[in-house]
């Protein structure tokens, strides 16, 4: 379902040409849980950058249900992205000044979704998550975790096939990332592709397949061991 | 809906970033507020005499020509104008012509007042001056010999509860009128004003009762230029060849009357150099007009057009703070902004979103705006002696350009951030350091710098007007107007002028008494005389005052050269006293002894007059005006002086003795009202339309510098945003705090410093323009406009220094490097 083919990232200005990634190749299978684990610099963000269509590669192909990417404009990528990616990060990245349900909602009133509609999908996704009581509160008012909880919710909210979690736990205590990987687990366990950028073997091994990044190189993949 | 999404998050920002938000929608309500009241006095002013039916067509005949080898123009016209134009030109609708009376006292029954806006109107009057009729017909209320129309606070003045159609009021020239009309006051933004208009017939009455021949004399002189006309004309017709037209035709009647007065030795074509008449359009006369025998004062197009200007600076100042302060927190919003990205907005859709935020926040200040204007409004108006209005109809539509205006002003104000946040893009998410560009930096600093620029420039001419205005107040005018009452309508003494003179300067503190026709600080009319000077006889065109004896020891002018004339009991006075000015303008080495005279068609009764005295220049007329020769005579036996001049001594004010001199003048005029006024107050009230213009300025200046402040804090706060990190990195490396705000002024001196010195030669140039509109002034010198600049440099420094006196303090942060 996504493919990297000869993926290169360099970072160009007057002086100096700096390679973030050097001739990546993945393949991600529907429904898999897969974990990039990889040290600072290690390229682990230029390479979310790529799948999550935010960043073209500097060459290489890059593959999403069979349709390649580099040729698309970015109003073909934005639309790929509001349909089949959904982005997790260690910040939870929510915006202060709306609720928590506006919040959810927010790639559902981009997508012109009807507001009932809306409401049903947000109700159930903070049902899952415990916070239907916390609706309309904003978000300064929730903890840590349940500011990620918010996000992944926000993340499921138009069933993207794919879920990009960056560094998904970094911020919260080892309880709370368990309550959080548990419940990526189980989006994962039905259907959805997940892909887990750590620095953490903790929480790679929860994935079902492991690649590991190093200098921006793919030196290791637990499916090719 | 979205749209009420964008409004509802852009409310939860305001308050969420309340401190910023606040300044930012205080500094746009500021902004909307002086534009509002700004508009609303451009329009006051542009649109005076225009709410009359034919304005556009409507024009008044106004006379100019020259005399001697001096240029008169003058907005009135001669008598038999207003008939003759009426007809023989069919271009000509309506015509009217009106005079202002000289009578001041009127009397109902028991009731006496003085009164000021008396005038004399042909029966058409109403026709070209439309005003609300409550009760009587216009078109026939100036019909008869004896009518007069009233405005209603007149009516209520003197007739209270009663009707006043049909009741008679008397003048002090012996007139009595019957009131056929009541009807609203002239707009407050027309070019004059009437509480009492009498049929123009009625002053025929005053001639009826000396000799017809006089009245048919009157009626057909065309030199005798002392009533307005104005005149409709049809649409069709061209002005401009009309008035051409009436010139031409009338120039052989102008010309043998001319003839008539002048001497066998002075050619008519040398004397009066062609009276010509010429078209001005009414809606122009009160922005435009410069010439003399206005009605009232007159405001300048200057006035308008600097406000204007400063209507559209401060607008666009605030609009530069707004996009200033949005953008000084780019940081806040580019993580709102990438999230929305990530969630799928399309660049078009956060353009709306931040344009209708800062509509949002524009409406926000509009409101706070409109709430200012309705507050302040009366407070403006009596500061300012406006009449400005915002709950009448126009307003309503004003308010409809204003609601369109602010939504200009949230899209401009919206459109830079919006641009600016929009083209960020989602790859971004992950750098905490991100900023803006360069580029933006270098706009908004040079529109830092244009808010510089206009407070630098307000503060220079508001101090530059203050300059003007105080040299004027303090400029010796070449007598001594301390403590001296005038007293109106001293003709009411008539014959028994010398002994109420004597008795009053019997009071203690009462050091002299005179009187005068025209009162220092007035116009003076100019006469035209005849003189045979080095070039042989000529006709010269002289302003003339005629005055008491005493005048000259009442205010304390000094002779240059020989002596008061001699009392005498000769119907004319025979001796005249003229001043520095005039000598030299006549050419007179020795001026003493010379003859001047007036012309006359009656050659046989030729009057002329012998200079016995020449007084040190004195300024008798309104400091704007050059100082112009002058002659000072007595007035003809039977004749009464309009002013009373009474010298109070020092040591006591003069107003504390009005009440003496209140009895004692109801004891000689069967107790008329007694009016006075101090010589200093009228003196004053002739620089009262600078006066409000500085008071306007300063007013202008606190807020320019309010929302300049403002601006610069947004620049500062920007320029902190920008540079974070080189100064977080100069902090770690060392940098004291001082050297840290060294570091920070910089970026940011410059801009203030292109600021100040554009300012500098625009004051230069605009003070100059508005100086060249007075004949004596004093300019501002350069110094004190530098050290001007240099205390707004100093103030920047302050300010700058203030703002971020926490942050340059503040230990290094590490975890954004």
């Amino acid at each position: 379902m996504l493919q990297t083919i000869e993926i290169v990232k360099e970072y160009r200005n007057k002086e100096i040409n700096s390679v973030a990634l050097s001739n990546i190749n993945l393949n991600v299978d529907k429904g898999e849980y897969l974990t990039v684990l990889g040290p600072s610099g290690s390229g682990k963000t230029s390479l979310v950058n790529i799948l999550g269509l935010l960043d073209p590669p500097s060459s290489g192909t890059l593959i999403i249900n069979d349709q390649e990417i580099n040729s698309l404009n970015d109003k073909e990528k934005l639309s790929i992205r509001k349909k089949e990616i959904g982005f997790i990060f260690k910040d939870a990245k929510l915006i202060e000044e709306l609720t928590i349900a506006e919040n959810i909602e927010l790639p559902l009133v981009y997508q012109k979704i009807k507001r009932k509609d809306r409401n049903e999908r947000v109700s159930s996704l903070l049902g899952q998550m415990n916070l239907l009581h916390r609706k309309n509160h904003y978000v300064s008012s929730l903890s840590s975790l349940q500011k990620q909880k918010v996000a992944i919710a926000r993340a499921l909210s138009y069933n993207p096939s794919i879920i990009i979690a960056d560094e998904p736990t970094g911020l919260l205590n080892s309880a709370d990332g368990d309550e959080i990987l548990d419940i990526l687990s189980n989006i994962n366990d039905n259907g959805t592709s997940l892909l887990v950028f750590t620095h953490s073997d903790r929480v790679a091994e929860r994935g079902q397949r492991i690649v590991q990044l190093f200098d921006g190189h793919l030196i290791m993949d637990s499916a090719l061991k | 809906m979205r749209i009420f999404n964008y409004i509802k998050v852009a409310i939860r920002s305001l308050f969420r970033y309340r401190s910023d938000a606040a300044i930012n929608v205080i500094g746009l309500s500021i902004g909307i507020t002086i534009s509002i009241i700004v508009l609303m006095y451009v329009r006051y002013e542009l649109n005076y005499d225009k709410s009359f039916n034919h304005s556009e067509q409507t024009y008044r005949v106004i006379t100019n020509g020259i005399v001697g080898n001096k240029t008169f123009n003058s907005a009135l016209a001669p008598m038999p104008l207003s008939d003759y134009l009426k007809q023989n030109y069919p271009e000509v609708n309506v015509s009217a012509k009106i005079l202002r009376g000289a009578n001041k006292l009127i009397s109902y029954k028991e009731k006496k007042y003085n009164e000021d806006n008396f005038f004399y109107a042909d029966s058409s009057f109403f026709e070209i001056f439309n005003t609300p009729f409550i009760l009587g017909d216009p078109q026939h209320a100036l019909n008869g010999d004896d009518h007069v129309v009233i405005t209603k606070r007149i009516a209520q003045k003197y007739f209270g509860f009663e009707n006043p159609l049909g009741k008679k009021i008397k003048l002090d020239n012996g007139l009595i009128l019957e009131v056929t009309g009541i009807c609203e006051p002239l707009p407050r933004n027309s070019h004059f004003h009437f509480d009492f208009v009498a049929s123009q017939k009625a002053t025929e009455q005053l001639f009826k009762s000396k000799s017809k021949k006089h009245l048919e004399e009157y009626k057909n002189n065309w030199l005798r230029i002392d009533w307005y006309t104005y005149v409709i004309l049809n649409k069709n017709s061209d002005p401009a060849s009309f008035a051409e037209k009436i010139k031409a035709d009338l120039k052989d009647e102008i010309d043998q009357q001319i003839r008539a007065i002048t001497t066998d030795s002075i050619d008519a074509a040398d004397g009066i150099k062609g009276i010509s008449l010429q078209l001005q359009p009414l809606e122009d006369i009160h922005l435009h007009s410069r010439i003399d025998d206005e009605l009232e004062p007159n405001s300048k197009k200057i006035y308008v057009t600097l406000f204007l200007f400063i209507a559209i600076f401060v607008l666009t100042i605030t609009s530069v703070n707004f996009i200033n302060l949005t953008t000084a927190k780019a940081s806040y919003r580019l993580h709102e902004i990438s999230i929305r990205k990530l969630a799928g907005v399309t660049r078009q859709e956060l353009i709306r979103q931040f344009i209708i935020e800062a509509i949002t926040y524009s409406f926000i200040a509009l409101f706070i705006g409109l709430v200012s204007v309705e507050l302040l409004l009366p407070s403006f108006n009596k500061l300012f002696g406006l009449h400005l209005k915002f709950n009448n109809l126009d307003s309503r539509f004003d308010l409809i350009y204003i609601i369109i205006l602010t939504f200009f002003i949230g899209i401009i104000s919206g459109i830079y951030p919006a641009i600016a946040f929009s083209r960020f893009k989602e790859v971004n998410i992950f750098r905490k350091d991100y900023r803006l560009g360069k580029k933006g930096f270098m706009i908004r600093g040079m529109l830092s710098a244009v808010q510089i620029t206009v407070a630098t420039f307000l503060v220079i001419l508001a101090i530059g007007m203050y300059w003007q205005l105080s040299y004027l107040k303090n400029k010796n005018l070449g007598f001594n107007s301390d403590n001296i009452l005038v007293v109106e309508r001293g003709y009411s003494l008539g014959r028994q002028f010398q002994e109420f003179k004597a008795k009053i300067k019997s009071f203690p503190h009462i050091e002299e008494v005179s009187a005068c026709s025209v009162l220092p600080g007035d116009k003076a009319t100019q006469t035209s005389f005849n003189y045979s000077g080095k070039n042989g006889d000529q006709m010269i065109l002289l302003p003339v005052n005629f005055v008491e004896r005493d005048f000259f020891k009442t205010l304390g002018i000094k002779f240059y050269a020989g002596e008061l004339w001699n009392q005498t009991d000769k119907k004319m006075a025979s001796d005249v006293v003229i001043n520095e000015a005039a000598q030299s303008y006549l050419k007179m080495s020795k001026p003493l002894g010379q003859k001047i005279s007036f012309p006359q068609s009656n050659k046989e009764k030729h009057w002329g007059f012998s200079i016995r005295g020449v007084v040190k220049d004195f300024y008798f007329e309104p400091l704007q005006f050059p100082l112009r020769p002058l002659v000072l005579m007595d007035l003809p036996k039977g004749s009464f002086y309009d002013h009373l001049l009474i010298k109070v001594s020092d040591d006591i004010d003069a107003e504390l003795i009005t009440e003496e001199v209140s009895n004692i003048w109801k004891d000689y005029t069967n107790n008329e009202p007694f009016e006075y006024k101090l010589l200093n107050d009228k003196l004053k009230n002739n620089l009262s339309e600078e006066t409000k213009v500085l008071k306007i300025v300063l007013v202008f200046m606190v807020l320019s510098l309010f929302v300049a402040w403002i601006g610069l804090r947004a620049l500062a706060a920007y320029t902190e945003e920008q540079k974070h990190n080189d100064l977080e990195i100069r902090k770690l490396s060392g940098a004291t705090p001082k050297q840290i705000f060294t570091e920070l002024f910089s970026y940011l001196s410059h801009f203030i410093l292109i600021g100040i010195i554009v300012a500098i030669p625009v004051s230069y140039m605009v003070i100059q323009i508005w100086l060249n509109g007075f004949a004596n002034h004093d300019r501002l010198p350069v110094t004190i406009m530098i050290a001007i600049g240099s205390i707004i440099w100093g103030l920047s420094f302050l300010m700058v220094l203030l703002h971020s006196l926490k942050s340059i303090k503040s230990t290094p942060e590490t975890n954004h490097l």
